[in-house]
């Protein structure tokens, strides 16, 4: 994955996935303040509209991105030590695979359930 | 050969006598807050997983959120989301070189504190 690995890719990886955190937040908060998350119809049926659902899978592929790449930058400047970081970093990426494997569950089942 | 000068050279490695720039503490506080919200992933899937299941679940998921400690610790990550989201501003506009001259950067540096506070006083009052 060189697109999420050394270079200017994940420079711009992490700045596009900013960009669109950052519309899709602002769009949620317009959603939460018009009352669809006041109960389990009206946030069931907001989380399982194409669009939304769509938006929110983007939105959690552009968290794991952005996640991955600022956590390995941090991980990169405080362990040094070749293993551990060898370590660190594969433990790391085990976690956000479960975390992007139980959000693909949780989406793709809204509204089938 | 050393001078008595250099011999006596503070070495500033306590934390707590180093004093950073507001920008720097922007920086450190954004890196914080990002593995905090890294970290907060398994809470919010728990929930969203819970409150689509079914109107109990969804219910269940509002009791839970309603909890003082749970109440405390939503704060915390929605303190962490709001830095994380103005301070990220902040270096998407660097990269475009808007508030990068020296005077700017710590007006802008400050306006991020300002901003997550006037937010966090809403997220506060949205959770309580």
């Amino acid at each position: 994955m060189s697109l999420l690995s050394g270079g200017i890719r994940p420079w711009a990886v992490q700045r596009l996935s900013a960009v669109f955190m950052l519309v899709a937040i602002v769009l949620f908060i317009l959603k939460v303040v018009a009352g669809n998350i006041e109960d389990f119809t009206l946030w069931q049926q907001w989380m399982a509209d194409p669009v939304w659902n769509v938006i929110i899978i983007l939105f959690w592929l552009a968290l794991f991105a952005h996640a991955w790449i600022g956590v390995r930058d941090a991980i990169m400047d405080y362990v040094h030590r070749d293993g551990l970081r060898f370590v660190v970093l594969s433990l790391f990426g085990f976690y956000l695979i479960a975390m992007l494997l139980w959000m693909m569950k949780i989406f793709f089942m809204v509204g089938h359930s | 050969m050393k001078t008595s000068l250099q011999k006596n050279r503070p070495k500033y490695l306590d934390l707590f006598r180093i004093k950073l720039p507001v920008t720097g503490v922007v920086s450190i506080a954004h890196r914080i807050s990002g593995i905090l919200l890294v970290l907060s992933i398994p809470f919010w899937l728990y929930l969203l997983n819970l409150s689509l299941e079914s109107p109990a679940g969804f219910a269940a998921a509002n009791n839970i959120l309603e909890g003082f400690f749970v109440s405390l610790l939503v704060i915390i990550i929605l303190w962490a989301l709001a830095h994380h989201f103005f301070a990220g501003i902040r270096f998407l506009l660097l990269d475009l070189d808007i508030g990068i001259e020296k005077h700017q950067a710590l007006l802008f540096a400050k306006a991020v504190f300002v901003a997550e506070a006037i937010a966090m006083i809403f997220l506060i009052g949205w959770v309580l």
